[in-house]
């Protein structure tokens, strides 16, 4: 137990003040390292130590000329120290009555000189102490305390600079978090909810952020329609709440357009008129690149018609493997009035697989320069059959070594299964 | 007159050379979004030129945030009455162009090899 008279009166808030500074037994520190060398040269003595005084220790944050790394608090050096607001001083220990019995001084260290400044927080609580030491008896004049007390400034001013970047970090990683939360809650909100049920077909998707905390303009969409689905991948240019709107916009222009349109390249004249309708306002103008693909149920598979805004094109994989370009070329949509789409038509037989990926892909970075749409073709070839494995192969090429993904990826997949 | 290259985005510059009332922006390196505002920079003013060339041959990279450029500045052609063409862009960076409609929208001149126009 420490002897009552060395506990303070706001020992439970001084307890916590040390507990929030958190400097107990972290590792050694250049900052403490010189305050505690230039206090020990400028005053001439063997010993300076930054303590902080716990519970029951006094654990030495920087000491040098001493080995030790901590002591007990009964001793009441640093104990004492910290009970008052001048520095602490004994020059004679061998005759000061508050200090001859300390094992410090009666036992082999042979101290007798103590000189402890407080570390006192700005709300009041002393953490610990400077201290500077000697085996020989010797004045304090009271200049140097003066000097001692500047000294204990600096090391509080220290404590004080790591506790405020330790609050601005954390404060960085709760509202990196929040954006974070709202991100993902809008980014769910411009995605379907659940893939729909059609018989003959299997879908998977995947949509990966570039950066969890922003709000991306790729989006993907798989809706039935009358007797045929529709499948859209698109990129919005831009990223953040403003190109989220224009997200929304896009996708819901395309399904109400898809309810009318005869084809999907009218689906896209529509949804070109309206994003030059919204650009009129906007401050920055945005534009987006769009794939639609409309898949009719045949007898064994579906037949696709395909239009394109500037989408890199969909890829087909044969059952046997082979992989072909459904290749729709055409203006993104929002960036000129007489933007014209063509349709591209293909089969997709039983156990064949569509898929359509936005172009966070074929922009990706290698070593050699853009990754393209070969490494996708080669990995699709040698995937597994179903609508799941095509999109883990295109996880799995994002996520290789040396790929290096700079912008935001979606993907929808279609496999035939027979009915 | 020629200014020197804007230095803002690592890994990307624009060289602007006027000539009369022909310009002549050379795009060095990989526009992607970091580099849009060099961009945009260095077109300040285009309305008062007749023929404007961006010249592609040193452009590695383009992305769409890169290919939003071009597109905005067609438009700012067909406003403000200047013609624009694109000149000797790369495999990689043609493709992305001929994939988004680009090419039968601004005329494009030339390969890699050839000269600027």
């Amino acid at each position: 137990m420490v002897s009552t008279e060395l506990i303070p009166g706001d020992e439970a808030e001084r307890l916590a003040a040390v507990r929030r500074y958190d400097v107990l037994d972290t590792p050694p520190d250049g900052a403490f390292e010189r305050i505690t060398r230039l206090a020990a040269r400028h005053f001439g003595v063997p010993i300076a130590i930054v303590s902080i005084v716990d519970a029951d220790r006094i654990w030495f944050k920087s000491h040098h000329g001493v080995e030790a790394e901590e002591t007990g608090r009964d001793p009441g050096l640093c104990a004492s120290a910290i009970l008052g607001d001048r520095p602490w001083v004994v020059e004679n220990a061998a005759t000061d009555p508050r200090a001859m019995a300390n094992p410090l001084v009666a036992g082999e260290l042979g101290l007798r000189f103590y000189a402890g400044a407080p570390l006192r927080t700005r709300d009041g609580h002393a953490l610990g102490t400077l201290c500077v030491i000697d085996s020989r008896p010797r004045r304090f004049s009271e200049e140097e305390a003066e000097t001692l007390a500047d000294l204990a400034g600096v090391v509080m001013d220290e404590l004080e600079l790591r506790l405020a970047s330790r609050r601005t970090v954390e404060q960085e990683l709760m509202l990196r978090r929040q954006a974070e939360a709202l991100a993902r809650q809008l980014q769910a909100s411009l995605l379907p909810p659940e893939l729909p049920a059609v018989e003959g077909a299997e879908f998977a998707a995947l949509y990966r952020p570039a950066d969890a905390g922003v709000v991306g303009g790729d989006f993907y969409d798989v809706f039935v329609t009358g007797d045929a689905c529709v499948l859209a991948v698109g990129d919005v240019s831009g990223k953040g709440p403003s190109a989220a709107a224009v997200t929304a916009l896009a996708r819901s222009t395309i399904r109400s357009a898809a309810l009318w349109a005869s084809g999907p390249a009218e689906i896209l004249e529509n949804l070109n008129r309206s994003m030059l309708i919204d650009r009129a306002g906007a401050a920055v103008a945005r534009y987006s690149t769009v794939l639609i693909v409309v898949a009719r149920p045949l007898a064994d598979g579906f037949a696709l018609t395909a239009a394109g805004a500037g989408h890199p094109p969909a890829l087909l994989v044969g059952a046997g493997g082979g992989v072909a370009e459904l290749d729709a070329a055409g203006p993104p949509a929002g960036w000129y009035e007489e933007a014209a789409y063509r349709e591209r038509s293909a089969r997709l037989r039983t156990g064949d697989r569509l898929l359509i990926v936005t172009d966070g892909v074929i922009e990706a970075r290698t070593p050699t320069g853009m990754l393209g749409l070969a490494p996708l073709r080669e990995r699709l070839a040698g995937a597994g059959p179903t609508a799941e494995a095509a999109i883990e192969a295109l996880r799995g090429l994002v996520e290789a070594d040396g790929v290096r993904v700079t912008d935001d990826i979606a993907a929808v997949a279609l496999r035939a299964v027979g009915r | 007159m020629s200014r020197p290259a804007h230095p803002g985005a690592p890994g990307f510059a624009v060289e602007r050379t006027d000539r009369g009332d022909a310009v002549t922006l050379a795009l060095v390196g990989e526009l992607d979004l970091a580099g849009v505002p060099d961009f945009e920079a260095a077109t300040d003013g285009l309305e008062a030129a007749a023929d404007v060339t961006v010249d592609l041959r040193r452009l590695d990279f383009l992305d769409s945030s890169g290919l939003g450029c071009l597109m905005t500045l067609d438009l700012r052609a067909r406003a403000g009455g200047f013609a624009l063409r694109l000149a000797g862009p790369r495999p990689d960076v043609l493709g992305l162009l001929r994939l988004c409609g680009v090419h039968e929208r601004i005329p494009i001149v030339g390969g890699p090899e050839a000269g600027a126009a």
